[in-house]
């Protein structure tokens, strides 16, 4: 088959699969505050239309932690999107510069959701009506560079399709709307935004409990409701999206590929944990624990699906181009050297954790499980 | 070509211009301003002046707001806006230093969380670890920009790189420290200017001591600034150097940064000189919207440095490889690129393929007719015969434009394909207007880029048409002439009397 586009003119820097792992794992990263910061968005919204005390304390409390989620969504956000150019630059380009005008106006779209983002953290209280209006653009906004993200990651994968496009509009007015599966894809990831943003107001409930246990109690049962639907709701969308795409590259994740059921089967089993423990915190002593490991179990659902992605997009790319037979000329002093500094910076990182924890300490009382604040309501 | 290229009517170049001229301004800001800030701050803790510790935690909310969303967005816009425009070069940089920008996503990541903890963390930290967390924000984002500028400045003089592929040649490139030195200073005066810009607005009217630091912040980088340009100069190569000195409007863009660099040291001067007495509120803003465009333009200047390449020595600035060259001489651009609806260029279909040839090889840098370098007006001003075998050699014209990448046929296609897209220039037949369209294209009269002067001193306008008629007879790179007897006659004489400034009005 000749190729639809021409390779690169230098070779990979690094063996495929380490600038695969890291792209991934930071890719798992910044999917993780970009659902907070999106799913957090809509959740604030409800909040807001809802309207009773309890629930603007919820979204006060979403509508502060937008920033931080924002920026370190950006933040993760750049590495995945440099080794993905690095592995497959010829195909990413080329998907960007057949979509050109509309990806570039994801830069305006950011710039618009992360200034509203300030604006409602800092003047929540005073905004009364605006806060929708605020949260309205933050999350049309958002929707947006979904979008077009999914739009492009589609794309790229679509070699064949590129010619044909790019001789219909050169100025590159266009999106991957013949697409299949760009309608459940993207509900898969609004979805998959709630559910992590409704873990992230239930942990914000939990961190209530001791000063204000009613409304800590309400704010996680409600977090709690949110992630349980949302999942469950996902599980459908995603059967849709995985058999919506052709035979060869669904049965991959069925037993075809072992390296992709089993992750397939890990992600799965790891949203059903997270559900039924998210479920059994409410009834322990000790919630915090049973939700840590909720948590965790949610977060390695969210591992466990990027690496879904990546074993999915390499099938579609095979016939054009094989990362693992790639030519490389490894760097390896330059990698070494990304280590250490990466080590320290960790380092660095988490002396400033430390530095803001200590800054702001949580909110004393007596201690969960030993005869204070009780998750049930045993009155 | 292995890309398809991102056709803009208006001109592509003008996005990437907008984006990183307000990301570089920022981004330099951002690194010189944390330093500033965490100095202040130290100020204000050994004098227990809580007035100015106030004005900072007010200042920082403005900087967390100008260096995350304005700055760090401009720079995501900058990488998107040149994996569209030029994404062969973008490959070929991503893939050499890789590590490189890896690194550099490490310091931003802790830049990011650094100026997060800073800002929230006012008067809940002791006063010592907050400006450790401020020493924290300007060494990341210190260190943000030693990463890039190494690769900026490789693009200019890739030096050893070209010969040895090694990654650390490509990094310790000549111009990389002369370059980081200047943007260091660069860092100070634009966070001078921007904390006399915020003193200027304070509603209980500037501290002078503050106004006075901020104006030696501006003042002391500002006298060092000339010096280090000139050293950043001498580390390019003489050849680079003459290309770009041959741009036309280089010479434009260089004056525009140095009056704005000598009148920002006026205006601090008058400023400080003054002891409070003239407009701050002005003044600063002036001198802001100086650096701005003082900043935008020397940037802009270094990007053309490095004409006719966007890497210099491997890809040209239409993106296409230095290495590829040849085969796309040869074989033609049409044939071998996969984004061409046509494969040849025939008589039917002319047109179609000149603007197929256009985007592919011209549209990075020029538009048909509109503001951004346009070339239709000035090929339909030409004869075709002449516009063609301009379109052809570009390689031999001045202002650093790099070879036509196809035939000789697809050559004539572009230059018909532009001379029938747009109204002629208005011609004029005087002799100086002739220079300009004919010979202007790749010679000075007496600048240091094929001068002509010399030729023609001591000749006579007889003498002179005898050469315009016999072109080829001084180089095979020459064309013939194709224009009209009336031309050629004005031409010669105009030469002439440039040539022999005495004899000026003989005819």
């Amino acid at each position: 088959m000749v190729a639809p586009v021409a390779p690169e003119s230098l070779a990979l820097p690094s063996p495929p699969w380490l600038l695969q792992g890291l792209g991934e794992l930071t890719l798992a990263i910044h999917f993780l505050f970009m659902n907070v910061a999106l799913g957090g968005t809509l959740l604030a919204a409800v909040y807001a239309v809802k309207g009773k005390a309890r629930h603007l304390e919820a979204g006060f409390g979403l509508a502060r932690a937008l920033p931080f989620a924002m920026a370190y969504a950006i933040a993760f956000g750049v590495a995945p999107l440099l080794f993905v150019q690095v592995l497959y630059g010829r195909f990413f380009y080329t998907a960007a510069i057949l979509i050109a005008p509309l990806f570039l106006a994801i830069v305006a779209a950011l710039i618009l959701a992360y200034s509203a983002i300030y604006f409602l953290a800092w003047r929540w209280d005073a905004l009364k009506w605006g806060r929708l209006v605020a949260l309205a653009v933050v999350f049309i906004s958002l929707c947006y560079v979904g979008f077009v993200q999914a739009n492009l990651f589609t794309l790229m994968c679509r070699p064949n399709l590129f010619r044909g496009m790019y001789l219909a509009r050169p100025g590159g007015f266009q999106l991957n709307g013949g697409e299949a599966t760009l309608l459940p894809r993207l509900l898969h990831f609004a979805l998959g935004a709630i559910a992590i943003a409704s873990l992230f107001v239930a942990m914000q409930g939990l961190r209530k409990l001791r000063l204000a246990p009613e409304q800590g109690r309400w704010q996680y049962r409600s977090g709690a409701t949110w992630f349980a639907g949302s999942t469950v709701a996902n599980m459908a969308i995603g059967l849709w999206w995985l058999f919506g795409l052709p035979r060869e590259e669904w049965s991959l994740f069925m037993g075809r590929d072992l390296w992709a059921t089993i992750i397939f089967a890990g992600a799965i089993f790891f949203a059903v944990t997270a559900l039924v423990l998210v479920h059994l915190a409410i009834g322990s002593p000790r919630p915090r624990r049973i939700f840590i490991l909720a948590a965790s179990a949610a977060v390695l659902t969210v591992v466990g699906m990027v690496f879904m992605r990546a074993t999915l997009r390499e099938a579609e790319l095979r016939p054009f181009y094989d990362a693992a037979a790639a030519p490389v000329s490894t760097q390896w002093g330059a990698a070494a050297l990304f280590g250490v500094i990466f080590i320290a910076a960790l380092v660095l990182m988490t002396y400033l954790a430390r530095l803001a924890i200590r800054a702001f300490p949580p909110p004393e009382g007596p201690p969960l499980g030993s005869g204070g604040y009780r998750f049930k309501n045993t009155g | 070509m292995t890309y398809p290229v991102w056709y803009v009517p208006f001109g592509s170049a003008w996005i990437i211009a907008v984006i990183a001229t307000v990301h570089v301004f920022i981004s330099h800001f951002a690194i010189g301003g944390g330093l500033m800030l965490v100095l202040l701050e130290a100020t204000a803790s050994r004098h227990d002046d809580e007035a100015l510790k106030g004005w900072l935690k007010r200042r920082s909310r403005f900087f967390l707001l100008l260096t995350l969303v304005l700055g760090a967005l401009t720079g995501v816009g900058i990488w998107f806006t040149i994996s569209l425009i030029s994404p062969a070069a973008t490959s070929t940089l991503i893939r050499l230093f890789v590590w490189v920008w890896a690194i550099e996503w490490v310091f931003f990541l802790a830049e990011t969380m650094a100026i997060l903890v800073y800002y929230y963390t006012w008067d809940r930290l002791d006063p010592f670890a907050h400006r450790i967390v401020g020493w924290i924000y300007f060494g990341s984002a210190y260190l943000s920009l030693v990463a890039i500028n190494g690769i900026l400045a490789f693009q200019l003089t890739p030096g050893r790189w070209l010969a040895s592929g090694s990654l650390w040649d490509a990094f310790f490139n000549p111009t990389n420290l002369p370059s980081l030195v200047a943007r260091t200073l660069v860092c100070f005066i634009l966070a001078g200017l921007f904390t006399l810009f915020g003193l200027a607005f304070t509603k209980t009217g500037p501290r002078p001591d503050l106004v006075r630091r901020s104006l030696l912040w501006v003042g002391i980088p500002l006298a060092s600034l000339p010096l280090v340009l000139f050293w950043y100069f001498k580390a390019i190569p003489p050849e680079q150097r003459l290309i770009a000195a041959a741009v036309p409007y280089f010479n434009h863009l260089a004056l525009t940064a140095l009056f704005a660099m000598a009148a920002i040291a006026l205006l601090a001067a008058a400023v400080w000189f003054s002891r409070g007495k003239v407009a701050l509120r002005q003044f600063a803003a002036i001198m802001l919207l100086l650096g701005l465009f003082g900043f935008g333009s020397a940037e802009w200047l270094r990007e053309d440095l490095r004409l006719p390449y966007l890497i210099v020595g491997n890809t040209y600035a239409n993106g296409v490889a230095v290495s590829a060259l040849p085969e796309l001489r040869s074989q033609g651009l049409l044939a071998t690129s996969q984004w061409s609806s046509v494969k040849a260029v025939t008589r039917q279909n002319e047109a179609q393929a000149g603007k197929e040839i256009f985007v592919m090889a011209c549209s990075q840098c020029h538009t048909v007719r509109s503001r951004l370098i346009p070339l239709g007006p000035r090929l339909a001003s030409l004869d075709e015969g002449f516009a063609s075998w301009l379109a052809y050699r570009t390689d031999l014209m001045r202002g650093g434009m790099p070879p036509f990448p196809g035939t000789a046929a697809e050559a004539e296609a572009v230059a018909h394909y532009l001379r029938v897209a747009a109204l002629p220039e208005a011609i004029s037949s005087d002799g100086a207007s002739v220079f300009r369209r004919r010979c202007g294209v790749c010679h000075t009269m007496s600048g240091s880029f094929r001068p002509l002067a010399r030729v023609f001193e001591g000749e006579k306008a007889e003498d002179a048409v005898s050469v315009l008629n016999d072109l080829q007879s001084f180089s095979s790179d020459m064309p013939k002439w194709t224009g009209s007897e009336t031309e050629k006659s004005a031409l010669a004489q105009w030469l002439v009397a440039q040539s022999n400034p005495a004899k000026k009005g003989a005819s």
